[in-house]
């Protein structure tokens, strides 16, 4: 038996339940059915860095300083924060962009140009998988971007920070009401629940199931044929349709039950529309993460270089990200440092939507969620990939220290990358580097 | 032997004292047998899939290939571009569904579809799929091999099969196996009864959908369709792969019926089979796409409309944007191609006769539109073109950096590594009194040095041209320098900006070298590995001959082994 049939005999099993549920399943039944707050973890990243002296809290206690500027709007979370300034990246070699498309692997990479494609998984592609499995969830993770394609710090693979192994970028879905009608099957409320509806809608998902177990076959026909590293390509593409089968046939979740309307859609290009797009990332991100759809949400919202967001709708920044990298100042102003402001602005945003929704067990959805907030780089103006600023929030099963600023300074990612997935109930050796990739010291409660 | 260094070409003296550069230059084939980097992969509790090749499919990693035979094929997803051009040619459709793919990705410089990684990649696959059948649907009857049939089961069902093979051939670019046929049937028949119980039409319109998300489609398989063909220790391309490589190549689509037939007659193996074919194509219309695509991806200004410049240049329109890309593929494609082509490479380093807007001849300081010759002291070939300089440039300022790296890239094939780990110091701000050349200066007084002076002498040479390619000299009310010296392994050239650059650049043989090697990576789409010299120099010979025509180059190659052999893959087996 091959691979397919296999995967054919799991995806019928689910077909019989997911049919029978066609096409909503109220989501809340699945939250009344949750006896305890699932562990979910929620990754942004940005580029770029940080001005530093106006962003980096002191080590030690947050409780006994005040955030500097850019840090201040998280001035309310900081006993739900900890910082990790000026962590290093041994794995990527180099300053610059490049280490954007490896850092959340920090471990070997082609080590061909600057983007140097990792040659292991990323933290979300360690953790996703085994929590979905011991969950029942058809999506492993959630993976959006904000305007990636169209940056200008080079072509492929600059526009991917997510990695199943090295020949397997995960692909972020940048059309938001694309990812809407993905999670949420597109379903209105009381639209789907008339007997008509339900025949068309079995038509349809026996249609689309016929397509996809014929790709899975033509696979099949001509993979034993292939060399290592095609198969390697073509199992690629077989687990795609794989998972794009178990989405279709895993229970719709209405998203009036705990979702957010995305309201009429906008123009996902548009430059002007970004922060409107963080918004709703960041809502169907939690939303997603609150209905069980997945455990791991991630957000892009930029490539490498972020040359093509214009941060316009700051009116102290209004210049390119990139640009403003380089060259914070402009016009008198600091443009850089009020670019990153509105930056932390928004991560205050997520942490405060985040406290806003109580846990049927009690507490909020911040003490079951983690949040990293990481970037590649130090400060624009000088491309240090080797004093990497991170940032968590929330916490799972209080694992994680909080309210502190970590001296890390020259420790390496790959030790936050580690206790993340312990943190999970992944425990890795390491992440990444055998050689520095274990845990360190401060992380931990 | 674990590893295989590879020279891609030295171009630059400079870089033999340049150490931190060196490492770049020296590309290293993957080992087989795991135990790189790639196999050590602990932190893999998910099950993800392991990695013993330690290889980059579409690089010609992974693989010991000897020094005598061809490099390996891999397995290939149709560009974007191919993609769009081939469902135009396969269905008249113009809509290009696949701008909405993820990013191809870059294999040997070139492009190649992205991989299908995520169930994001497999709907879009899909979606696509099914919106083209669609669009079809409503001209189905002149796809039917039985346009107006009846309402009789069995004569259906002969027409759906009769629409697999006539179709399929099309769409897969190669006759179907009996089995593909019948797993095509079985979609067919699933459509007519059980759930979804369509008519006949419709039932026809999946079959299609079926076909397009097909992975015989969306990826190069056409050798798929019959055994191997065993050529002493390597493998000779099949007709109908010959068939594809020459169209894909040569025009950026799928073959047309001449292709088909010839591959049908098994017409395309022999070298005068090939040349009479390469000839032919390129005198037809479409080489153009092909011609526009390499030299786009070579001068690397696809992502030209999608840059912002700063808001000082107002000009910098969508309108100029597209204006500056359709020069270049004007300029590229009347040299090449049509009835004033001449084929030359120095033409394409060195005309002033171009074509372009009024926008666009007002950037340049001339008047008039269309067919134009400009001011051979500013502008020269493709390098002083808007959407080159364009591309290569800040928001604001020039990029003496950038646009030196790409000609080091592209040019002289010589690859620049990223900055060092420490802080990458950032030149002065702009400045009054502070040229741009000025401000990098810096750059070949420190550690950054070692890079950098191979670059900025290239880049230097074209600070004429500002951010948005307009003819400059002065500068910050300091007058422009674009004088400089380039040491080549042939000699050492000395310029006074970049039309005397490119012009000399133009007739050396490490730019002669370089050019051809590129157009090899984007017929092979992978750098090209030892095995591939002996085709590529046997095909430099016949360029020479020929005064450097790259017509007869495109040709040359397309008759070598490179071109129509191939060495077995890792773990590849034979049937």
């Amino acid at each position: 038996m091959n691979k397919w049939e296999l995967s054919r005999r799991s995806l019928i099993k689910r077909l019989g339940v997911g049919l029978g549920c066609l096409p909503l399943l109220p989501s809340s039944d699945l939250w009344a059915q949750a006896a305890t707050s699932p562990r979910r973890l929620m990754i942004v990243m940005n580029t770029n860095g940080y001005r530093q002296q106006f962003w980096k809290p002191a080590v030690g206690s947050l409780m006994t300083q005040t955030l500097p500027d850019i840090s201040s709007p998280l001035e309310p979370h900081k006993a739900n924060l900890l910082f990790m300034p000026d962590m290093s990246q041994p794995a990527y070699g180099g300053g610059g962009h490049g280490s954007y498309v490896s850092c959340l692997a920090s471990g070997p990479n082609d080590n061909k140009g600057e983007y140097r494609v990792p040659f292991a998984p990323t933290v979300d592609q360690i953790i996703g998988p085994v929590l979905a499995e011991k969950a029942g969830i058809a999506r492993t993770t959630l993976p959006l971007g904000i305007q990636i394609k169209g940056g200008n710090a080079g072509i492929f693979p600059s526009e991917r920070m997510c990695w199943k192994d090295r020949n397997s970028p995960v692909t972020p879905e940048e059309d938001i009401y694309k990812a809407y009608a993905d999670v949420y099957g597109g379903a209105g409320p009381g639209a789907s629940r008339n007997p008509g509806d339900m025949t068309a809608v079995r038509s349809l998902m026996a249609h689309k199931k016929s397509l996809l177990d014929y790709v899975g076959t033509s696979i099949s026909r001509f993979r034993n044929r292939l060399g290592t590293d095609d198969k390697q390509v073509i199992d690629s593409h077989l687990s795609s349709i794989r998972e794009l089968e178990g989405q279709l046939s895993a229970p719709r979740v209405d998203q009036t039950q705990c979702g957010i309307d995305p309201g009429q859609p906008m123009d996902v290009l548009a430059s002007g529309n970004y922060p409107t797009l963080m918004k709703l990332s960041f809502d169907l991100m939690v939303s997603a993460l609150r209905c069980d759809v997945t455990r791991i949400a991630t957000l892009a919202p930029c490539d490498a270089s972020g040359s093509n967001i214009s941060f316009k709708w700051v009116p102290d920044a209004n210049r390119g990200w990139h640009s403003m990298g380089h060259n914070p100042m402009g016009g008198g102003r600091d443009q850089k440092r009020a670019g990153d402001k509105w930056l932390m602005g928004q991560f205050a945003g997520l942490i405060e939507r985040l406290k806003a929704i109580p846990e049927p067990g009690g507490g909020t959805m911040l003490d079951s969620t983690l949040v990293l907030w990481a970037n590649h780089m130090e400060e624009g103006s000088n491309h240090n990939s080797q004093k990497t600023p991170w940032m968590l929030a929330g916490n799972v099963g209080k694992y994680f220290r909080q309210g502190e600023c970590v001296a890390s300074a020259g420790k390496p990612v790959n030790g936050v990358l580690y206790h993340m997935c312990h943190a999970f109930g992944v425990p890795v050796p390491f992440v990444g580097t055998q050689s520095f990739g274990g845990g360190w010291d401060g992380l931990a409660a | 032997m674990k590893s295989v260094p590879r020279v891609l070409g030295v171009a630059l003296l400079a870089i033999a004292p340049a150490m931190a550069c060196s490492g770049q230059i020296t590309e290293t084939v993957n080992d087989p047998d795991g135990a790189g980097p790639g196999g050590a992969n602990p932190a893999n509790p998910g099950g993800a899939v392991a990695n013993p090749g330690g290889a980059v499919p579409g690089a010609g990693g992974g693989t010991m290939v000897p020094a005598s035979m061809p490099g390996p094929a891999p397995l290939r997803r149709l560009t974007i571009h191919e993609y769009n051009n081939t469902v135009r040619d396969l269905l008249g459709i113009d809509s290009a569904p696949g701008r909405d793919f993820a990013s191809d990705r870059e294999s040997g410089g070139f492009a190649t579809g992205g991989p299908v990684t995520t169930s994001t990649d497999a709907a879009r696959l899909l979606e696509s799929a099914e919106n083209m059948a669609s669009a079809a649907a409503a001209r189905l009857d002149s796809l039917l091999p039985c346009p107006g049939i009846g309402e009789d089961a069995a004569a259906q069902a002969a027409c759906a099969r009769g629409f697999i093979e006539k179709f399929g051939r099309r769409a897969f670019r190669r006759p179907l196996t009996t089995d593909e046929v019948a797993d095509l049937e079985k979609v067919y028949t699933a459509h007519r009864g059980g759930e979804i119980n369509h008519p006949f039409k419709e039932a026809v319109r999946a079959v299609l959908s079926a076909m397009l998300v097909a992975p015989q489609f969306v990826y190069r398989t056409e050798g798929f369709g019959s055994p191997p063909i065993k050529d002493g220790n390597v493998i000779r391309f099949g007709p109908h792969e010959m068939a594809a490589r020459l169209s894909y190549g040569l025009w950026g689509t799928m073959p047309d019926d001449e292709l088909f037939a010839a591959a049908d007659a098994n017409r395309l193996s022999s070298k005068a089979q090939l040349n009479q074919q390469t000839r032919r194509m390129l005198a037809d219309p479409r080489a153009r796409e092909a011609i526009t695509d390499f030299h786009a991806q070579w001068l690397e200004i696809e992502r030209l409309a999608q840059e912002s410049k700063d808001a000082k240049f107002n000009q910098f329109t969508p309108e100029l944007v597209a204006a500056m890309g359709a020069e270049t593929a004007a300029f590229a494609g009347d040299i090449l191609l049509g009835p004033r082509a001449t084929g030359s490479m120095e033409q394409l380093f060195t005309s002033s006769e171009t074509t372009v807007t009024p926008a666009l001849a007002q950037l340049y300081g001339a008047t008039g539109s269309g067919a134009v010759t400009l001011n051979p002291a500013q502008r020269a070939g493709l390098f002083t073109q808007a959407s080159f300089l364009a591309m290569h440039a800040g928001t604001a300022e020039s990029n003496p950096v950038r646009r030196g790296a790409v000609v080091l890239k592209r040019v002289l094939c010589t690859e620049v590594p990223p900055p060092p780990n420490d802080d990458v110091g950032q030149p002065a701000p702009p400045a009054a009194g502070l040229t741009t050349r000025e401000r990098f200066a810096m750059h070949s007084m420190n550690a950054c040095a070692t890079c950098h002076v191979q670059m900025d002498p290239i880049g230097f040479a074209f600070e004429n041209y500002d951010a948005i390619g307009a003819w400059r000299t002065t500068e910050q009310g300091d007058p422009v320098d674009a004088a400089g010296t380039v040491k080549l392994a042939s000699g050492e050239l000395r310029f006074k900006n970049a039309v005397e650059l490119m012009g000399q650049l133009a007739r050396t043989p490490e730019a002669r070298d370089c050019f051809s090697t590129q157009w090899l990576r984007y017929f092979l789409r992978r750098a090209e590995l030892p095995g591939d010299q002996a085709s590529l120099r046997a095909a430099q010979e016949v360029w020479r001959k020929s005064s450097y025509d790259i017509r007869e180059l495109l040709v040359a190659l397309t008759e070598m082994p490179a071109f129509t052999h191939r060495t077995l893959s890792v773990g590849e087996t034979l049937p």
